[in-house]
């Protein structure tokens, strides 16, 4: 455990990398503050040493919300977008659908379907698999057909 | 010969390197300049901190904030799986 202190400081690094990590956080803070309280000096003021207070006294708190509000409320279109555009495609490349079950379904329709109108035989868990979803439509138009009727 | 070329070549590493350095201090100067446009001497705090511990203690700590920020936000995570399919065998 000791050589972790002398050769590499991997507890300095750490506790370093702490002390920029929240020197950058209360500079976001005191950035989104500004942006929200420049018309009234005094707010900005206050608020800005409650948010040093919370940023000394409560660091990891503070950290981790800002840090998520960041990643989700500031770059989560962008969050989005990357995953869907970019990871996915980028799974699909490697062979590995990541997609909604409901997704998976219409995707196992459409290829039986395709087989259907090829005239190729099905197995024996793709006639279950259209039975299943024969019946769920069915008691959907019978949802339907209920509410459709003409009240007396 | 072939020594002076080496010699050459690591002084050529060496200046892209400070080059290099130089443009990641930059990008945190300019980080604590956008986000302090209030305050100059607390930009030029901020920015003293970061580039100390970032590009004076740990360069490389720096150089992977930056490319990693440069990765997410340029877009070139899109590119990838539009190229990839070219780059695949046929079969």
């Amino acid at each position: 455990m000791a050589f972790l202190y002398s050769i590499f400081d991997i507890f300095g690094f750490l506790s370093e990398m702490h002390f920029v990590l929240q020197v950058i956080v209360f500079a976001y803070i005191l950035y989104w503050l500004y942006i929200n309280f420049r018309e009234n000096q005094i707010l900005f003021g206050l608020s800005s040493i409650i948010a040093a207070y919370f940023v000394i006294l409560n660091p990891i708190t503070t950290t981790t919300l800002v840090v998520l509000f960041v990643a989700f409320a500031v770059m989560g279109m962008h969050l989005q977008m990357l995953i869907q555009f970019g990871v996915y495609p980028l799974f699909r490349f490697f062979g590995m659908e990541l997609e909604h079950p409901e997704m998976a379904e219409q995707q196992q329709m459409q290829a039986i379907e395709k087989k259907l109108m090829e005239g190729k035989e099905l197995s024996h868990d793709e006639v279950k698999f259209l039975e299943k979803s024969q019946q769920r439509q069915m008691e959907y138009q019978k949802h339907v057909q209920q509410y459709m009727r003409p009240s007396a | 010969m072939n020594y002076l070329l080496a010699a050459n070549i690591w002084e050529t590493l060496g200046y892209l390197w400070w080059l290099w350095l130089f443009i990641v201090a930059y990008f945190f100067y300019n980080w604590a300049r956008e986000h302090l446009a209030f305050s100059p001497l607390l930009t030029l705090a901020v920015a003293a901190i970061l580039i100390y511990y970032l590009v004076i203690e740990y360069p490389l700590v720096g150089s992977m904030t930056l490319l990693g920020w440069t990765l997410i936000s340029s877009g070139i995570l899109y590119l990838l799986p539009m190229v990839l399919p070219f780059l695949k065998p046929r079969k």
